[in-house]
């Protein structure tokens, strides 16, 4: 079998700004899977992480090894279980620091669930225990949201309806409204089973949102960076497109903040 | 915009607290195959597991459950294959019960692909695996499989249970059923299930052994009980043979529902389902 001539791989450079232009997705046999390595935190469902990342189109490894967290081509920092074993077990292995620089260094990093919150400066979970403090921050427990004031009040009645006592943790479905600045979030439904989330997000961060109680982080994105509160591995054909676009987007991509009115305006808005 | 039919208020509030509910597909799987009995006996084959198992994710079921139902009698190995066969394809949670009596056994179940774990029998014999199991691998991971069979010399005589009398009565409203049914415990189900809650599961799957296999509908009752007496979210199990019996255990509490049967057999699907329940004004994923 033939193939076609560009399917080797190699990233091309794109015009615009230098950077290696996104594999297409569907990445053909011969294509050399996307290298990932999973950093293995003692938690639960790294199986379901690595077989996640497998469908699209990675290759995943389990590592422990700072090193590797600190200059892996592509890491994700998975994450079940509760703050402060969850820091500790980082701390003690080193990977705290590596993380910190690796994230400060801009390179490719996805964090799940609770590695959104250990990315964060702390937790309600677990008061007093400092999280790794690279996003502005802090997880509070979703029980403790209201909803926001701008909220579209119930049809009919003006008087405001007594708030359904919701289920904790929240564990299912929930909808997933990114901010325009956005690149690789998009709107669409994702699994969650958090009790605790960030209630704001700093703005040098896209920033995508969904409402239990009250309206929480879903995820933060800037860059080859992606910090998801819910769980792509496990949010179907939307979480398996969203893997593949963080799998492919450019590593080499500087991630500087842009102005939020910029991020609207056009397709130039792809590169930083 | 017309009004949303009856029972649609609380779906639709605002922008404050809003469930999505969750139909989930239940395939109980002995030696490697999907089977499905009444009150757990009379067991027939439904099918390979890994097909159903996409299938019902194509039809848009929000989770799997997985439970070998030879395990706890037959004291045999859960099957691990199945799991990771299922974990290859499948895009959405997947939680697995039966059988587990300890955090090995938990923890080969994750290894697998789980990413739930379901725990029964062993949780009445040993609650305190509960907590172990919480403390290990988080309470988002631990399932509470409760399965309750009504006391019937009970019912005729007083309305359901409110959960503050559950937890004081003396003379259970529905009692423990463990080992696939096959011995009962003189456990009151809601106290159970508080007490479970406590202890670290994340949710609790609760299955009426009366209407289990039945196509009568959930046991209204019990859920309320249960819902009323926890915090977590409980999934409604046994009976679910409809969209009016889904929309009822939503309407009792309940966050998810469990079928089987009905969808095993093609009387209905998953998306059918849900389309029905949307039109009653429930919010469910597209």
């Amino acid at each position: 079998m033939k193939l076609p001539r560009d399917s080797d791989g190699a990233p091309r450079p794109s015009a615009a700004s230098g950077c290696p232009a996104p594999r297409p997705y569907a990445a053909s046999g011969r294509r050399t899977a996307a290298q990932v390595v999973v950093l293995s935190t003692g938690c639960a469902n790294l199986a379901s992480v690595c077989a996640g990342l497998r469908r699209a189109g990675a290759a995943p490894r389990l590592s422990d090894s700072p090193a590797e967290a600190q200059d892996a081509a592509r890491v994700v920092l998975p994450g079940v279980g509760s703050f402060a074993p969850a820091m500790d077990a980082l701390e003690d292995s080193g990977l705290a620091a590596a993380l910190r620089r690796r994230v400060a260094a801009g390179r490719p990093t996805l964090a799940i669930c609770l590695g959104l919150q250990l990315l964060s400066q702390g937790s309600e979970e677990c008061p007093g225990r400092p999280g790794l403090a690279v996003v502005a921050g802090r997880a509070r427990a979703l029980r403790t949201l209201v909803p926001e004031p701008d909220a579209a009040p119930p049809a009919g009645d003006g008087a405001p309806s007594p708030p359904t006592v919701l289920p904790m943790p929240q564990m299912g479905w929930n909808q997933v409204e990114p901010d325009p600045a956005c690149r690789l979030l998009r709107p669409g439904w994702a699994y969650y089973a958090n009790g605790y989330g960030l209630d704001q997000a700093p703005s040098d961060w896209g920033r995508a949102w969904s409402r239990y109680g009250g309206r929480f982080v879903a995820a933060l994105e800037r860059g080859p960076l992606l910090a998801c509160q819910f769980h792509p591995e496990l949010s179907g054909a939307w979480g398996e497109d969203l893997l593949r676009r963080w799998l492919h987007w450019p590593a080499s991509e500087p991630c500087q903040p842009r102005p939020a009115a910029q991020a609207r305006s056009s397709a130039e808005g792809k590169r930083c | 915009m017309p009004a949303p039919p009856c029972g649609a208020g609380e779906e639709q509030r605002g922008g404050e607290a809003v469930l999505t509910r969750r139909i989930i597909a239940c395939l109980d799987v002995r030696d490697g195959r999907v089977v499905k009995g009444v009150q757990f006996q009379r067991l027939r084959d439904s099918g390979d597991p890994v097909e159903r198992a996409l299938e019902y994710q194509r039809q848009g079921a929000d989770e799997i459950v997985l439970l070998d139902v030879s395990a706890t009698p037959d004291r045999r190995a859960t099957c691990v294959d199945v799991v990771a066969a299922v974990r290859r394809s499948l895009s959405i949670p997947l939680t697995v019960g039966g059988g587990v009596q300890t955090v090995a056994d938990a923890e080969a179940l994750l290894r697998a692909g789980a990413d739930k774990v379901g725990v029964n029998s062993a949780a009445v014999a040993r609650p305190e695996l509960l907590r172990e199991l919480a403390q290990r691998f988080g309470s988002q991971c631990v399932v509470l499989a409760i399965d309750a069979q009504r006391s019937t010399s009970l019912v005729a005589n007083r309305p359901p249970l409110r959960a503050s009398q559950a937890a004081d009565s003396r003379r259970p409203e529905w009692r423990i059923v463990v080992r696939s049914g096959r011995e009962r415990i003189e456990l009151d189900a809601v106290a159970w299930a508080r007490f479970g809650a406590g202890l670290g599961a994340g949710e609790i799957l609760l299955t009426s052994w009366d209407r289990d296999g039945t196509a009568a509908g959930y046991d209204l009752d019990l859920l309320r009980a249960v819902c009323a007496a926890v915090g977590l979210p409980v999934v409604a199990s046994g009976g679910g043979a409809g969209s009016e019996h889904l929309a009822q255990a939503y309407a009792a509490g309940a966050s998810a529902a469990l079928v089987a049967s009905i969808l095993h057999d093609g009387v209905t699907t998953v998306g059918a389902l849900k389309n029905t329940l949307r039109g009653r004004g429930l919010r469910l994923r597209p």
